[in-house]
């Protein structure tokens, strides 16, 4: 049996009615974290212990956090911190649970992380589509104010910081930190140009800003309390620590499960129940729609181990596909996705995302040409150059575009069988599934 | 009856001085709780609150998914069709409710009680197939078949279901 190691998930675990709540919050450790750096560290201190402890963002990129905090300008102010809740990777739902069962854990991270930046004010950018986040947030604010934790000179010492909700309105760019940040000021959100918008140098009206995803920031409160060697304790050495997998598609109980970097893929399979009785392995996509399919179990699940194995990490949600699934179906959803997302700003992305979904709409409904396989991949190519997969290529101007190139070729690698089949024969192979593809009456966009 | 230059006032007070821009978003979520939807009326009274151009205000509201610039029914039905939701039968979703409310996505009912959409992954992947209500309560998993009982229950009470989250600003009287 293999059992989850619960730590950022804890609480919630535990507490499952009021998890919510500064009440149950405070008896189960809520702010802890914060009162210590307070009396015990200074901000250098910090940002050096997260330094240390080798934590690596969980939104997506894995950038080492205290090197990210340590960009950060020491004598520029104001300063920010931004908390990315945008959460719209296709099948990673981990930011939304933890909003709302969670919320004074996110504001209890940024808080530290405002401390060791000398940022004057949080701002948690929550997706637009998470009403019970919103209100989640709004009331854990409204308590850790009247109980001292947010405002004036923080638990009487000399750091004060406001927090304050920004709500999106449907977007899936604006998870993306720079595109974020212009639709935090306002604006249209599409990404801007690095240089010279790294946030860390000019970020939220052009000051310095750290932006860090949701479960990175809940997570730096239990290395404040437990300690580096505690959180070095699980996990790899280029990936420490615990990490949530959403974990959905064709298993028996799909959810957040919360189990130490480096864990093996075929136990993550097992702890999510399995694929459904009588189905066989097909594929699996480890790190969000984002990333490169992989047609193996045998590997683990961390930076390391899924980069060399020509994927990534990404958001850590991983959805399994069994021999039921059209692989074809599957690349057009995750094409026509990136085709609705893509924010227009840069040709090779507009018109790359467009033409690929028209293509693949037409291999699915049994109308492929012969030469649409090459075709795909050409705009793939010209999107984003083969070669490793983290490293966008700078074709686009920002890693969506890569993100559409790097599913869709690894899609179309390793199931060109079945892409030709669907071509040669004019038809979804797939009877169910083909009947499902386009309900009776419309035709999906 | 929602004051958007009162809430203006508080909203643009959140942000550092000199940035009311910020509050372009927030205030046109409450432009279209108080429509429905976002009128162009709504965004030239959004503008001049905020001091922009309609042109501004325009580009940013149409550049978002959830602003509605026609009017919508009474209540938005959102199906999620991406992967794990497809993988659990959204299409068939889909089919059900076109066929019970006898519209399809992009379309309102003709007693303006429903308006049906397809969106992407709403983070509710692990109960697919999802749907959710005026951008609130999330459901799921919903089956075809449950969907005729889902929308029954919805419609006899409109205000049941808060057109767009509250931002838990102070009521206006
Ligand atoms: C297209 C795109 C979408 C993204 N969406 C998200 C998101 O929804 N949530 C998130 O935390 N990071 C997202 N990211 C990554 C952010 O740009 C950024 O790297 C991250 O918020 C940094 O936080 P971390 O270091 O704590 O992971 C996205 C990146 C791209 C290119
Ligand atoms: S790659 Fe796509 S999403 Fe990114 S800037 Fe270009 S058009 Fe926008
Ligand atoms: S795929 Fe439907 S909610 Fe995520």
């Amino acid at each position: 049996m293999i059992t989850e190691t619960l730590v950022v998930k804890e609480r919630f675990t535990n507490y499952p009615d009021d998890s919510f709540t500064l009440a149950r919050g405070l008896t189960t450790g809520a702010y802890e974290g914060l009162l210590k750096v307070l009396k015990d560290h200074t901000p250098e201190e910090v940002v050096e212990m997260v330094k240390q402890s080798g934590l690596r963002g969980r939104g997506g990129a894995g950038f080492p956090s205290g090197a990210k905090w340590s960009f950060v300008p020491k004598d520029v102010f104001p300063k920010y911190v931004v908390v990315n809740d945008d959460e719209g990777e296709p099948c990673t739902f981990k930011d939304r649970e933890l909003t709302e069962r969670d919320p004074h854990a996110i504001i209890e991270g940024a808080l530290i992380c405002a401390y060791a930046i000398g940022a004057e004010a949080v701002f948690i950018y929550v997706r637009g589509e998470f009403a019970l986040g919103v209100r989640r947030l709004y009331a854990a604010i409204d308590e850790a104010t009247e109980q001292g934790f947010i405002g004036e000179r923080i638990a009487g010492s000399d750091f004060s910081c406001k927090v304050i909700v920004h709500r999106g309105a449907g977007a899936y760019i604006c998870g993306e930190e720079t595109a974020l940040l212009e639709s935090l000021e306002g604006y249209r959100g599409q990404p801007r140009l690095r240089p010279p918008f790294f946030p860390a140098i000019k970020g939220l009206y052009h000051q310095p800003t750290v932006v860090n995803n949701v479960e990175t920031l809940a997570t730096v409160p239990h290395i404040v309390n437990r300690g580096v060697d505690w959180f070095r304790s699980m996990g790899t050495e280029k990936s420490p620590g615990p990490k949530i997998f959403s974990v959905s598609g064709c298993v028996q109980r799909p959810g957040n499960y919360e189990l130490p970097l480096g864990t093996p893929m075929r136990d993550l399979l097992q702890i999510a129940g399995g694929l459904p009785e009588g189905r066989s392995f097909k594929a699996v996509i480890p790190g969000g729609a984002s990333a490169p399919w992989l047609d193996s179990l045998d590997m683990t699940m961390d930076f390391e181990a899924l980069g060399a194995a020509g994927s990534m990490l990404g958001s850590g949600s991983v959805i399994f596909l069994d021999d039921s699934t059209c692989a074809v179906r599957m690349a057009y959803i995750s094409t026509r996705f990136f085709n609705h997302e893509s924010c227009g700003k840069c040709t090779p992305c507009r018109e790359g995302t467009w033409w690929s979904v028209k293509v693949m709409e037409r291999i699915e409904h049994g109308e492929g040409r012969p030469e649409d396989l090459a075709i795909l991949l050409d705009v793939c190519d010209q999107m984003s150059a083969p070669g490793p997969t983290y490293m966008p290529k700078g074709q686009c101007f920002c890693a969506l575009g890569d993100s559409q190139a790097w599913s869709l070729r690894s899609a179309i690698n390793l199931f060109r069988d079945e892409f030709e089949q669907h071509i040669q024969e004019q038809a979804c192979p797939f009877p169910l599934e083909a009947r499902l593809t386009v309900s009776s009456r419309s035709k999906a966009p | 009856m929602i004051d958007l230059k009162r809430q203006a006032t508080e909203i643009v007070e959140r942000y550092p001085e000199g940035r009311s821009r910020s509050a372009l978003l927030p205030l046109l979520h409450r432009a279209q709780e108080r429509d429905g939807y976002l009128s162009e009326d709504a965004m030239v009274e959004v503008a001049s609150i905020l001091k922009l151009t309609t042109a501004e205000v325009r580009s940013v509201a149409t550049f978002y998914s959830m602003y509605h610039l026609k009017p919508k029914g009474r209540h938005v039905i959102s199906v999620c069709h991406n992967i794990a939701c497809s993988l659990k039968g959204a299409e068939q979703l889909i089919d059900g409710i076109e066929k019970h409310l006898g519209i399809v996505p992009g379309e309102t009912t003709s007693d303006g009680v429903f308006t049906l959409e397809r969106v992407e992954c709403l983070a509710f992947c692990d109960r697919a197939p999802m749907l959710q209500v005026d951008y609130d309560t999330m459901h799921g998993p919903v089956h075809a078949h449950s969907v005729e009982t889902l929308l029954s229950r919805l419609e006899p009470e409109p205000d049941q279901f808060d057109m767009f989250a509250p931002e838990f600003l102070p009521e206006d009287s």
